[in-house]
Protein backbone atom coordinates (compact mmCIF):
# COMPACT_ATOMS: atom_id res chain seq x y z
CA UNK A 1 0.00 0.00 0.00
CA UNK A 2 1.12 3.52 -0.75
CA UNK A 3 -0.10 6.77 0.78
CA UNK A 4 -0.41 9.37 -1.91
CA UNK A 5 -1.29 13.01 -1.60
CA UNK A 6 -4.39 13.31 -3.77
CA UNK A 7 -6.21 16.29 -2.23
CA UNK A 8 -4.01 19.37 -1.64
CA UNK A 9 -5.06 21.74 1.14
CA UNK A 10 -6.71 24.38 -1.11
CA UNK A 11 -8.82 21.67 -2.72
CA UNK A 12 -9.87 20.29 0.66
CA UNK A 13 -10.72 23.76 1.93
CA UNK A 14 -12.71 24.50 -1.20
CA UNK A 15 -14.45 21.13 -1.10
CA UNK A 16 -15.73 21.25 2.47
CA UNK A 17 -16.75 24.88 2.29
CA UNK A 18 -18.48 24.15 -0.99
CA UNK A 19 -20.22 21.08 0.46
CA UNK A 20 -21.51 22.95 3.50
CA UNK A 21 -22.46 25.93 1.38
CA UNK A 22 -24.38 23.92 -1.18
CA UNK A 23 -26.36 22.13 1.50
CA UNK A 24 -27.11 25.50 3.12
CA UNK A 25 -28.11 26.97 -0.23
CA UNK A 26 -30.46 24.08 -0.91
CA UNK A 27 -32.05 24.34 2.54
CA UNK A 28 -32.46 28.12 2.36
CA UNK A 29 -33.58 27.87 -1.27
CA UNK A 30 -36.30 25.39 -0.31
CA UNK A 31 -37.37 27.73 2.47
CA UNK A 32 -37.53 30.68 0.08
CA UNK A 33 -39.55 28.65 -2.39
CA UNK A 34 -41.82 26.75 -0.03
CA UNK A 35 -41.57 28.53 3.33
CA UNK A 36 -42.20 25.40 5.39
CA UNK A 37 -38.87 24.15 6.67
CA UNK A 38 -37.84 26.89 9.06
CA UNK A 39 -39.45 29.56 11.16
CA UNK A 40 -37.02 32.24 9.99
CA UNK A 41 -38.47 35.19 8.13
CA UNK A 42 -38.42 35.22 4.34
CA UNK A 43 -36.15 38.24 4.31
CA UNK A 44 -33.64 36.68 6.71
CA UNK A 45 -33.51 33.51 4.66
CA UNK A 46 -33.08 35.45 1.39
CA UNK A 47 -30.24 37.46 2.94
CA UNK A 48 -28.61 34.27 4.22
CA UNK A 49 -29.03 32.59 0.83
CA UNK A 50 -27.42 35.56 -0.91
CA UNK A 51 -24.54 35.77 1.58
CA UNK A 52 -23.78 32.06 1.29
CA UNK A 53 -23.95 32.40 -2.47
CA UNK A 54 -21.32 35.14 -2.48
CA UNK A 55 -19.05 33.09 -0.19
CA UNK A 56 -19.32 30.15 -2.56
CA UNK A 57 -18.60 32.31 -5.60
CA UNK A 58 -15.40 33.48 -3.90
CA UNK A 59 -14.68 29.89 -2.92
CA UNK A 60 -15.14 28.80 -6.54
CA UNK A 61 -12.23 31.04 -7.48
CA UNK A 62 -10.06 29.27 -4.88
CA UNK A 63 -10.73 26.06 -6.76
CA UNK A 64 -10.36 27.65 -10.19
CA UNK A 65 -7.12 29.51 -9.46
CA UNK A 66 -5.58 26.54 -7.72
CA UNK A 67 -6.14 24.27 -10.69
CA UNK A 68 -5.27 26.92 -13.27
CA UNK A 69 -1.91 27.65 -11.69
CA UNK A 70 -0.76 24.22 -10.56
CA UNK A 71 0.03 21.01 -12.37
CA UNK A 72 -2.88 19.35 -10.55
CA UNK A 73 -5.10 20.53 -13.37
CA UNK A 74 -4.25 17.23 -15.05
CA UNK A 75 -6.96 15.59 -12.94
CA UNK A 76 -9.47 17.47 -15.08
CA UNK A 77 -7.78 16.84 -18.41
CA UNK A 78 -10.20 15.04 -20.69
CA UNK A 79 -9.31 11.82 -22.43
CA UNK A 80 -8.83 12.98 -25.99
CA UNK A 81 -9.07 9.54 -27.55
CA UNK A 82 -12.83 9.00 -27.91
CA UNK A 83 -12.57 5.24 -28.22
CA UNK A 84 -10.52 4.98 -25.05
CA UNK A 85 -12.74 7.55 -23.31
CA UNK A 86 -15.95 5.62 -23.94
CA UNK A 87 -14.33 2.26 -23.29
CA UNK A 88 -13.08 3.45 -19.92
CA UNK A 89 -16.45 4.98 -19.10
CA UNK A 90 -18.25 1.78 -20.03
CA UNK A 91 -15.84 -0.20 -17.90
CA UNK A 92 -16.60 2.06 -14.93
CA UNK A 93 -20.37 1.82 -15.53
CA UNK A 94 -20.13 -1.97 -15.69
CA UNK A 95 -18.18 -1.92 -12.44
CA UNK A 96 -20.79 0.18 -10.59
CA UNK A 97 -23.70 -1.75 -12.15
CA UNK A 98 -22.33 -5.27 -11.91
CA UNK A 99 -18.71 -5.80 -10.89
CA UNK A 100 -19.06 -4.14 -7.50
CA UNK A 101 -21.71 -6.71 -6.54
CA UNK A 102 -19.39 -9.49 -7.58
CA UNK A 103 -16.44 -8.18 -5.62
CA UNK A 104 -14.45 -7.19 -8.71
CA UNK A 105 -11.76 -4.56 -8.26
CA UNK A 106 -12.43 -0.96 -9.24
CA UNK A 107 -11.02 -0.59 -12.78
CA UNK A 108 -9.76 2.90 -11.95
CA UNK A 109 -6.58 3.22 -9.92
CA UNK A 110 -6.26 6.51 -8.08
CA UNK A 111 -3.09 8.56 -8.48
CA UNK A 112 -2.20 12.10 -7.54
CA UNK A 113 -2.65 13.26 -11.11
CA UNK A 114 -5.48 10.95 -12.13
CA UNK A 115 -7.66 10.85 -9.09
CA UNK A 116 -10.97 10.82 -10.98
CA UNK A 117 -12.34 7.78 -12.76
CA UNK A 118 -13.68 8.45 -16.30
CA UNK A 119 -17.26 8.97 -15.05
CA UNK A 120 -16.14 11.35 -12.32
CA UNK A 121 -13.86 13.20 -14.69
CA UNK A 122 -16.64 13.84 -17.17
CA UNK A 123 -19.21 14.66 -14.46
CA UNK A 124 -16.93 17.11 -12.66
CA UNK A 125 -15.95 18.85 -15.87
CA UNK A 126 -19.61 19.48 -16.62
CA UNK A 127 -20.47 20.39 -13.04
CA UNK A 128 -17.53 22.66 -12.30
CA UNK A 129 -17.16 24.33 -15.67
CA UNK A 130 -20.80 24.61 -16.76
CA UNK A 131 -23.41 23.93 -14.11
CA UNK A 132 -21.85 25.60 -11.06
CA UNK A 133 -20.89 28.83 -12.90
CA UNK A 134 -24.35 28.92 -14.49
CA UNK A 135 -25.97 28.42 -11.10
CA UNK A 136 -23.86 31.20 -9.57
CA UNK A 137 -24.63 33.57 -12.42
CA UNK A 138 -28.38 32.89 -12.38
CA UNK A 139 -28.28 33.44 -8.62
CA UNK A 140 -26.44 36.74 -9.10
CA UNK A 141 -29.06 37.86 -11.61
CA UNK A 142 -31.89 36.97 -9.23
CA UNK A 143 -30.07 38.79 -6.42
CA UNK A 144 -30.24 42.05 -8.34
CA UNK A 145 -32.53 41.88 -11.36
CA UNK A 146 -32.02 45.56 -12.06
CA UNK A 147 -28.25 45.38 -12.19
CA UNK A 148 -28.45 42.40 -14.55
CA UNK A 149 -31.43 43.73 -16.50
CA UNK A 150 -29.63 43.06 -19.78
CA UNK A 151 -29.31 39.36 -18.98
CA UNK A 152 -32.91 39.19 -17.79
CA UNK A 153 -34.03 40.83 -21.03
CA UNK A 154 -31.83 38.57 -23.18
CA UNK A 155 -33.14 35.44 -21.51
CA UNK A 156 -36.75 36.57 -21.76
CA UNK A 157 -37.65 37.48 -18.20
CA UNK A 158 -37.18 36.84 -14.49
CA UNK A 159 -39.19 33.62 -14.66
CA UNK A 160 -36.73 32.17 -17.19
CA UNK A 161 -33.79 32.98 -14.92
CA UNK A 162 -35.56 31.46 -11.96
CA UNK A 163 -36.39 28.32 -13.92
CA UNK A 164 -32.71 27.89 -14.85
CA UNK A 165 -31.76 28.40 -11.19
CA UNK A 166 -34.29 25.87 -9.92
CA UNK A 167 -33.56 23.25 -12.59
CA UNK A 168 -29.86 23.42 -11.69
CA UNK A 169 -30.79 23.19 -8.02
CA UNK A 170 -32.66 19.97 -8.83
CA UNK A 171 -29.51 18.62 -10.50
CA UNK A 172 -27.52 19.36 -7.33
CA UNK A 173 -30.24 17.86 -5.14
CA UNK A 174 -29.75 14.63 -7.10
CA UNK A 175 -25.97 14.93 -7.23
CA UNK A 176 -25.24 15.46 -3.54
CA UNK A 177 -26.65 12.21 -2.10
CA UNK A 178 -25.29 10.22 -5.05
CA UNK A 179 -21.87 11.85 -4.54
CA UNK A 180 -21.90 11.11 -0.82
CA UNK A 181 -22.85 7.51 -1.50
CA UNK A 182 -20.09 7.08 -4.07
CA UNK A 183 -17.53 8.26 -1.50
CA UNK A 184 -18.42 5.22 0.57
CA UNK A 185 -17.38 2.79 -2.17
CA UNK A 186 -13.73 2.64 -1.17
CA UNK A 187 -12.13 -0.28 0.62
CA UNK A 188 -13.94 1.01 3.70
CA UNK A 189 -16.97 3.30 3.84
CA UNK A 190 -14.95 6.17 5.32
CA UNK A 191 -11.77 5.82 3.27
CA UNK A 192 -12.49 8.49 0.64
CA UNK A 193 -14.03 10.87 3.18
CA UNK A 194 -10.93 10.54 5.39
CA UNK A 195 -8.79 11.24 2.34
CA UNK A 196 -10.70 14.48 1.71
CA UNK A 197 -9.94 15.46 5.33
CA UNK A 198 -6.27 14.47 5.46
CA UNK A 199 -5.35 14.80 1.79
CA UNK A 200 -3.84 11.31 1.69
CA UNK A 201 -5.31 8.19 0.20
CA UNK A 202 -3.98 4.68 0.45
CA UNK A 203 -3.73 2.88 -2.85
CA UNK A 204 -2.34 -0.36 -4.04
CA UNK A 205 1.23 -0.01 -5.20
CA UNK A 206 1.43 0.62 -8.90
CA UNK A 207 3.16 2.63 -11.57
CA UNK A 208 0.89 5.69 -11.05
CA UNK A 209 1.57 6.07 -7.36
CA UNK A 210 3.32 9.34 -6.60
CA UNK A 211 4.61 10.74 -3.31
CA UNK A 212 2.97 13.76 -1.70
CA UNK A 213 4.72 16.99 -0.83
CA UNK A 214 5.53 15.63 2.63
CA UNK A 215 6.88 12.47 1.09
CA UNK A 216 3.99 10.48 2.49
CA UNK A 217 3.87 6.91 1.40
CA UNK B 1 -63.27 76.66 -35.60
CA UNK B 2 -64.91 77.62 -32.37
CA UNK B 3 -62.32 75.70 -30.41
CA UNK B 4 -59.57 77.74 -32.01
CA UNK B 5 -61.51 80.91 -31.31
CA UNK B 6 -61.69 79.86 -27.70
CA UNK B 7 -57.97 79.36 -27.61
CA UNK B 8 -58.34 75.62 -27.19
CA UNK B 9 -56.28 73.15 -29.17
CA UNK B 10 -58.09 70.01 -30.24
CA UNK B 11 -56.17 66.97 -28.99
CA UNK B 12 -56.59 63.24 -29.18
CA UNK B 13 -55.67 60.81 -26.41
CA UNK B 14 -53.74 57.61 -26.87
CA UNK B 15 -56.94 55.81 -27.79
CA UNK B 16 -57.51 58.21 -30.66
CA UNK B 17 -60.64 59.80 -29.19
CA UNK B 18 -61.13 63.44 -30.05
CA UNK B 19 -61.21 65.52 -26.90
CA UNK B 20 -61.64 68.91 -28.49
CA UNK B 21 -63.43 71.54 -26.48
CA UNK B 22 -66.18 71.41 -29.10
CA UNK B 23 -67.61 68.50 -27.14
CA UNK B 24 -68.44 70.91 -24.33
CA UNK B 25 -71.84 72.49 -24.01
CA UNK B 26 -72.30 76.04 -25.22
CA UNK B 27 -72.34 77.30 -21.63
CA UNK B 28 -69.12 75.48 -20.77
CA UNK B 29 -67.46 76.86 -23.86
CA UNK B 30 -68.22 80.31 -22.60
CA UNK B 31 -66.52 79.45 -19.29
CA UNK B 32 -63.53 77.94 -21.02
CA UNK B 33 -63.41 80.93 -23.32
CA UNK B 34 -61.96 82.91 -20.43
CA UNK B 35 -60.47 80.16 -18.27
CA UNK B 36 -58.38 78.62 -21.06
CA UNK B 37 -56.15 81.63 -21.01
CA UNK B 38 -52.65 80.85 -19.80
CA UNK B 39 -51.65 82.69 -16.68
CA UNK B 40 -55.20 83.47 -15.54
CA UNK B 41 -54.83 83.83 -11.80
CA UNK B 42 -56.55 85.33 -8.83
CA UNK B 43 -54.91 87.15 -5.98
CA UNK B 44 -55.77 85.58 -2.63
CA UNK B 45 -56.18 87.24 0.74
CA UNK B 46 -52.83 85.87 1.96
CA UNK B 47 -51.06 87.30 -1.06
CA UNK B 48 -50.70 84.04 -2.98
CA UNK B 49 -51.99 83.52 -6.47
CA UNK B 50 -54.50 80.84 -7.44
CA UNK B 51 -54.37 79.57 -11.01
CA UNK B 52 -57.77 79.71 -12.70
CA UNK B 53 -56.61 78.24 -16.01
CA UNK B 54 -58.54 75.23 -17.30
CA UNK B 55 -57.46 73.24 -20.37
CA UNK B 56 -60.74 73.01 -22.23
CA UNK B 57 -59.71 70.00 -24.32
CA UNK B 58 -58.56 68.06 -21.28
CA UNK B 59 -61.75 68.96 -19.45
CA UNK B 60 -63.91 67.89 -22.40
CA UNK B 61 -62.15 64.50 -22.40
CA UNK B 62 -62.30 64.08 -18.63
CA UNK B 63 -64.95 62.11 -16.78
CA UNK B 64 -66.24 65.43 -15.48
CA UNK B 65 -66.68 66.94 -18.94
CA UNK B 66 -70.27 65.66 -19.41
CA UNK B 67 -71.26 67.20 -16.07
CA UNK B 68 -70.18 70.59 -17.26
CA UNK B 69 -68.69 73.38 -15.21
CA UNK B 70 -71.91 73.91 -13.29
CA UNK B 71 -71.68 70.35 -11.94
CA UNK B 72 -69.04 71.38 -9.43
CA UNK B 73 -69.39 75.16 -9.52
CA UNK B 74 -73.17 75.68 -9.16
CA UNK B 75 -72.69 78.96 -7.37
CA UNK B 76 -71.13 80.56 -10.42
CA UNK B 77 -73.70 82.40 -12.56
CA UNK B 78 -72.60 84.39 -15.55
CA UNK B 79 -74.32 87.70 -15.22
CA UNK B 80 -72.68 88.28 -11.88
CA UNK B 81 -69.47 86.31 -12.51
CA UNK B 82 -66.65 87.06 -12.03
CA UNK B 83 -67.66 89.96 -9.85
CA UNK B 84 -69.49 87.91 -7.23
CA UNK B 85 -66.79 85.33 -6.39
CA UNK B 86 -66.42 84.76 -2.66
CA UNK B 87 -63.25 85.71 -0.85
CA UNK B 88 -60.58 83.01 -0.71
CA UNK B 89 -58.04 83.34 2.08
CA UNK B 90 -55.52 80.84 0.76
CA UNK B 91 -55.17 78.09 -1.82
CA UNK B 92 -55.16 75.37 0.82
CA UNK B 93 -58.46 76.44 2.25
CA UNK B 94 -59.89 76.61 -1.24
CA UNK B 95 -58.71 73.09 -2.12
CA UNK B 96 -60.33 71.70 1.02
CA UNK B 97 -63.56 73.50 0.24
CA UNK B 98 -63.56 72.16 -3.32
CA UNK B 99 -63.12 68.61 -1.98
CA UNK B 100 -66.57 68.92 -0.45
CA UNK B 101 -68.10 69.12 -3.91
CA UNK B 102 -66.34 65.80 -4.72
CA UNK B 103 -68.14 64.23 -1.77
CA UNK B 104 -71.52 64.80 -3.43
CA UNK B 105 -70.75 62.17 -6.06
CA UNK B 106 -67.83 60.20 -4.54
CA UNK B 107 -69.23 59.71 -1.04
CA UNK B 108 -68.10 56.06 -0.81
CA UNK B 109 -64.50 57.08 -1.29
CA UNK B 110 -64.66 59.52 1.58
CA UNK B 111 -65.28 56.85 4.20
CA UNK B 112 -61.84 55.23 3.80
CA UNK B 113 -60.23 58.56 2.94
CA UNK B 114 -61.37 60.27 6.16
CA UNK B 115 -59.27 57.86 8.23
CA UNK B 116 -56.24 58.03 5.98
CA UNK B 117 -52.96 59.71 6.79
CA UNK B 118 -53.67 62.10 3.95
CA UNK B 119 -56.94 63.31 5.48
CA UNK B 120 -55.38 63.48 8.97
CA UNK B 121 -52.57 65.67 7.64
CA UNK B 122 -55.00 67.83 5.76
CA UNK B 123 -57.20 68.37 8.80
CA UNK B 124 -54.12 69.14 10.88
CA UNK B 125 -53.33 71.96 8.48
CA UNK B 126 -50.25 70.35 7.00
CA UNK B 127 -49.28 71.67 3.60
CA UNK B 128 -48.33 68.08 2.75
CA UNK B 129 -51.87 66.79 3.21
CA UNK B 130 -53.40 66.31 -0.22
CA UNK B 131 -56.98 67.29 -1.04
CA UNK B 132 -58.86 65.36 -3.73
CA UNK B 133 -57.71 67.55 -6.57
CA UNK B 134 -54.04 67.18 -5.69
CA UNK B 135 -54.09 63.53 -6.75
CA UNK B 136 -57.01 63.64 -9.20
CA UNK B 137 -56.86 66.94 -11.12
CA UNK B 138 -60.63 67.49 -11.50
CA UNK B 139 -60.47 69.17 -14.90
CA UNK B 140 -58.42 66.39 -16.47
CA UNK B 141 -59.29 63.16 -14.64
CA UNK B 142 -59.93 60.24 -17.02
CA UNK B 143 -60.49 56.51 -16.57
CA UNK B 144 -56.89 56.06 -17.61
CA UNK B 145 -55.53 58.63 -15.17
CA UNK B 146 -57.67 57.10 -12.42
CA UNK B 147 -55.73 53.87 -12.96
CA UNK B 148 -52.30 55.20 -13.77
CA UNK B 149 -52.49 58.60 -12.18
CA UNK B 150 -52.51 57.79 -8.48
CA UNK B 151 -49.12 56.11 -8.66
CA UNK B 152 -47.74 59.08 -10.52
CA UNK B 153 -49.47 61.37 -8.06
CA UNK B 154 -47.81 59.52 -5.16
CA UNK B 155 -44.40 60.03 -6.70
CA UNK B 156 -45.20 63.66 -7.47
CA UNK B 157 -45.25 64.41 -3.74
CA UNK B 158 -43.15 61.51 -2.48
CA UNK B 159 -40.26 62.24 -4.78
CA UNK B 160 -37.82 60.13 -2.79
CA UNK B 161 -39.93 56.99 -3.17
CA UNK B 162 -37.30 55.09 -5.15
CA UNK B 163 -34.47 56.06 -2.79
CA UNK B 164 -36.53 55.27 0.31
CA UNK B 165 -37.39 51.80 -0.96
CA UNK B 166 -33.85 51.10 -2.18
CA UNK B 167 -32.74 51.33 1.46
CA UNK B 168 -34.55 48.19 2.54
CA UNK B 169 -36.36 46.55 -0.37
CA UNK B 170 -34.36 44.19 -2.60
CA UNK B 171 -34.93 44.82 -6.31
CA UNK B 172 -36.82 47.98 -5.34
CA UNK B 173 -37.16 49.31 -8.88
CA UNK B 174 -38.75 46.03 -9.98
CA UNK B 175 -41.14 46.12 -7.06
CA UNK B 176 -42.15 49.70 -7.80
CA UNK B 177 -42.85 48.77 -11.42
CA UNK B 178 -44.88 45.66 -10.63
CA UNK B 179 -46.70 46.68 -7.45
CA UNK B 180 -49.11 49.58 -7.02
CA UNK B 181 -48.20 51.87 -4.11
CA UNK B 182 -51.58 51.21 -2.52
CA UNK B 183 -51.07 47.43 -2.68
CA UNK B 184 -48.63 47.78 0.25
CA UNK B 185 -49.73 51.12 1.71
CA UNK B 186 -53.38 50.06 2.15
CA UNK B 187 -52.52 46.87 4.03
CA UNK B 188 -56.07 45.79 4.84
CA UNK B 189 -57.36 46.09 1.30
CA UNK B 190 -57.98 43.15 -1.02
CA UNK B 191 -55.29 42.74 -3.64
CA UNK B 192 -55.07 40.96 -6.96
CA UNK B 193 -52.73 40.29 -9.85
CA UNK B 194 -53.75 42.01 -13.05
CA UNK B 195 -52.05 40.61 -16.14
CA UNK B 196 -51.96 43.60 -18.42
CA UNK B 197 -51.84 42.84 -22.11
CA UNK B 198 -49.28 44.96 -23.91
CA UNK B 199 -49.01 45.52 -27.65
CA UNK B 200 -46.00 47.40 -28.91
CA UNK B 201 -44.98 48.13 -25.33
CA UNK B 202 -48.26 49.93 -24.52
CA UNK B 203 -51.41 48.58 -22.93
CA UNK B 204 -53.61 46.90 -25.51
CA UNK B 205 -56.37 49.38 -26.35
CA UNK B 206 -59.60 48.80 -28.24
CA UNK B 207 -59.65 50.68 -31.51
CA UNK B 208 -62.30 51.38 -34.08
CA UNK B 209 -62.81 48.41 -36.34
CA UNK B 210 -61.02 45.94 -34.09
CA UNK B 211 -62.69 43.26 -32.01
CA UNK B 212 -62.90 44.59 -28.43
CA UNK B 213 -60.68 42.92 -25.84
CA UNK B 214 -63.66 41.75 -23.82
CA UNK B 215 -65.12 39.97 -26.83
CA UNK B 216 -61.83 38.12 -27.35
CA UNK B 217 -61.82 37.08 -23.70
CA UNK B 218 -65.43 35.89 -23.74
CA UNK B 219 -64.81 33.90 -26.90
CA UNK B 220 -61.77 32.20 -25.33
CA UNK B 221 -63.64 31.40 -22.11
CA UNK B 222 -65.48 28.34 -23.38
CA UNK B 223 -66.56 27.25 -19.88
CA UNK B 224 -67.70 30.74 -18.88
CA UNK B 225 -65.94 30.37 -15.54
CA UNK B 226 -62.88 32.54 -16.13
CA UNK B 227 -59.88 31.65 -18.24
CA UNK B 228 -57.93 28.53 -17.42
CA UNK B 229 -54.40 28.05 -18.76
CA UNK B 230 -55.49 26.69 -22.14
CA UNK B 231 -58.15 29.34 -22.56
CA UNK B 232 -55.65 31.98 -21.54
CA UNK B 233 -53.30 30.86 -24.29
CA UNK B 234 -56.22 30.87 -26.70
CA UNK B 235 -56.96 34.48 -25.75
CA UNK B 236 -53.36 35.54 -26.43
CA UNK B 237 -53.38 33.73 -29.77
CA UNK B 238 -56.66 35.38 -30.66
CA UNK B 239 -55.29 38.83 -29.76
CA UNK B 240 -52.15 38.24 -31.79
CA UNK B 241 -54.23 37.41 -34.85
CA UNK B 242 -55.48 40.99 -34.66
CA UNK B 243 -52.07 42.43 -35.30
CA UNK B 244 -49.01 43.00 -33.13
CA UNK B 245 -47.49 40.35 -30.92
CA UNK B 246 -48.72 40.79 -27.39
CA UNK B 247 -46.85 40.55 -24.12
CA UNK B 248 -48.01 40.51 -20.52
CA UNK B 249 -47.10 42.72 -17.61
CA UNK B 250 -48.09 41.41 -14.20
CA UNK B 251 -49.22 44.10 -11.79
CA UNK B 252 -50.23 43.72 -8.17
CA UNK B 253 -52.95 46.20 -7.32
CA UNK B 254 -56.01 46.66 -5.17
CA UNK B 255 -59.27 45.09 -6.24
CA UNK B 256 -61.12 48.30 -5.43
CA UNK B 257 -59.94 51.82 -6.08
CA UNK B 258 -62.05 52.95 -3.14
CA UNK B 259 -59.84 51.02 -0.71
CA UNK B 260 -56.81 52.71 -2.21
CA UNK B 261 -57.84 55.81 -0.26
CA UNK B 262 -57.56 54.27 3.20
CA UNK B 263 -53.84 54.88 3.45
CA UNK B 264 -52.58 54.61 7.05
CA UNK B 265 -49.25 56.10 8.18
CA UNK B 266 -46.40 54.41 6.33
CA UNK B 267 -45.29 52.52 9.43
CA UNK B 268 -48.41 50.37 8.92
CA UNK B 269 -47.56 49.56 5.30
CA UNK B 270 -46.84 45.96 4.38
CA UNK B 271 -43.17 45.10 4.81
CA UNK B 272 -43.59 41.39 5.33
CA UNK B 273 -42.34 39.74 2.13
CA UNK B 274 -44.55 36.66 2.50
CA UNK B 275 -47.61 38.81 1.98
CA UNK B 276 -46.69 38.27 -1.66
CA UNK B 277 -43.82 35.77 -1.74
CA UNK B 278 -45.99 32.84 -0.81
CA UNK B 279 -48.17 30.75 -3.06
CA UNK B 280 -51.10 31.28 -0.71
CA UNK B 281 -50.63 35.05 -0.58
CA UNK B 282 -53.74 37.10 -1.16
CA UNK B 283 -52.82 38.72 -4.49
CA UNK B 284 -52.38 35.37 -6.20
CA UNK B 285 -55.86 34.20 -5.26
CA UNK B 286 -57.45 36.81 -7.51
CA UNK B 287 -56.09 37.08 -11.02
CA UNK B 288 -57.38 39.06 -13.97
CA UNK B 289 -56.22 39.80 -17.47
CA UNK B 290 -56.92 43.25 -18.83
CA UNK B 291 -57.01 45.43 -21.90
CA UNK B 292 -58.19 49.00 -22.16
CA UNK B 293 -61.32 50.27 -23.89
CA UNK B 294 -61.38 53.24 -26.22
CA UNK B 295 -61.95 55.63 -23.29
CA UNK B 296 -58.93 54.32 -21.45
CA UNK B 297 -61.01 52.31 -19.00
CA UNK B 298 -59.45 48.96 -18.03
CA UNK B 299 -61.49 45.94 -19.08
CA UNK B 300 -60.66 43.04 -16.78
CA UNK B 301 -61.52 39.41 -17.21
CA UNK B 302 -61.19 36.75 -14.52
CA UNK B 303 -58.38 34.25 -14.84
CA UNK B 304 -57.86 31.03 -12.90
CA UNK B 305 -55.02 31.42 -10.42
CA UNK B 306 -53.35 28.29 -11.83
CA UNK B 307 -52.40 30.36 -14.86
CA UNK B 308 -49.61 31.88 -12.76
CA UNK B 309 -47.99 28.50 -12.15
CA UNK B 310 -48.89 26.46 -15.21
CA UNK B 311 -46.24 25.29 -17.67
CA UNK B 312 -48.78 26.02 -20.41
CA UNK B 313 -48.52 29.76 -19.70
CA UNK B 314 -44.87 29.75 -18.60
CA UNK B 315 -43.70 31.41 -21.79
CA UNK B 316 -46.44 34.06 -21.81
CA UNK B 317 -45.71 34.99 -18.19
CA UNK B 318 -41.92 34.82 -18.42
CA UNK B 319 -41.60 38.43 -17.30
CA UNK B 320 -43.78 38.12 -14.20
CA UNK B 321 -42.39 36.14 -11.33
CA UNK B 322 -42.61 36.50 -7.58
CA UNK B 323 -40.26 34.06 -5.86
CA UNK B 324 -42.31 31.65 -3.78
CA UNK B 325 -45.55 33.13 -5.03
CA UNK B 326 -45.91 32.13 -8.66
CA UNK B 327 -43.71 29.07 -8.81
CA UNK B 328 -44.28 26.52 -11.56
CA UNK B 329 -45.84 23.26 -10.38
CA UNK B 330 -43.87 21.19 -12.86
CA UNK B 331 -40.62 22.26 -11.19
CA UNK B 332 -42.03 21.25 -7.82
CA UNK B 333 -42.72 17.76 -9.18
CA UNK B 334 -39.23 17.53 -10.72
CA UNK B 335 -37.67 18.64 -7.45
CA UNK B 336 -39.59 16.00 -5.52
CA UNK B 337 -38.57 13.33 -8.06
CA UNK B 338 -34.96 14.50 -7.87
CA UNK B 339 -34.95 14.32 -4.09
CA UNK B 340 -36.54 10.87 -4.03
CA UNK B 341 -34.33 9.61 -6.87
CA UNK B 342 -31.15 11.04 -5.35
CA UNK B 343 -31.79 9.11 -2.15
CA UNK B 344 -33.50 6.02 -3.50
CA UNK B 345 -30.97 5.05 -6.17
CA UNK B 346 -27.98 5.02 -3.77
CA UNK B 347 -30.13 3.24 -1.16
CA UNK B 348 -31.07 0.51 -3.65
CA UNK B 349 -27.45 0.19 -4.77
CA UNK B 350 -26.35 -0.14 -1.16
CA UNK B 351 -29.02 -2.74 -0.49
CA UNK B 352 -27.93 -4.76 -3.54
CA UNK B 353 -24.31 -4.61 -2.38
CA UNK B 354 -25.28 -5.88 1.03
CA UNK B 355 -27.41 -8.67 -0.44
CA UNK B 356 -24.70 -9.73 -2.87
CA UNK B 357 -22.18 -9.91 -0.02
CA UNK B 358 -24.43 -12.27 1.90
CA UNK B 359 -24.96 -14.57 -1.09
CA UNK B 360 -23.17 -17.85 -0.36
CA UNK B 361 -20.34 -18.99 -2.57
CA UNK B 362 -20.47 -22.47 -4.05
CA UNK B 363 -18.21 -23.68 -1.22
CA UNK B 364 -20.75 -22.42 1.38
CA UNK B 365 -18.77 -19.36 2.50
CA UNK B 366 -19.92 -15.73 2.10
CA UNK B 367 -17.94 -12.80 0.71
Amino acid sequence: MTRIYVHPAPVRLWHWLNALGFVALIVTGLQIRYGVLLTLSFRTVVDAHNAIGFVLIANYFVWLLFYLFTDRITVYHPELNPARHYRNMLRQVVYYGYGIFKGHPNPHVVSAYRKFNPLQSMSYQIIMLVLVPLQFYSGLVLWDLQRFAGTVEALGGARVVDTIHVVLCIVFVVFIPVHVYLTTLGRSAGEHIRAMLTGYEEVDDGPDAAPGPAGGS
Amino acid sequence: MLGACLGVNPVADAAGADHSAERLSAGDRVCVGCHAADGLTRKLANGDSLSLTVDGAAFAGSVHGPMGCIGCHPQVALPAHPGDVPNIDDARQYAMARSESCRACHGRVFRPYEGSVHALRLRAGSAAGPACGDCHPPHAVTPRSTQEGPTNACVRCHGDTAAQHERWLPNAARHLRAVACSACHAPDALRRVDLRVLAGGERLTDRDGSVPFEQHARAADTNHDGLDANEFRRLLTSLEREGNPVALQGYIELRSGIEAHELPPKAAAIKDCVKCHDEKALPFQNVTVSGVDADGRPIRYDVHREVLSSPITWDALRGFYAIGGTRMKLLDVLLALGLVGGITVPALHLALRRLSRRAPNPDGSTR
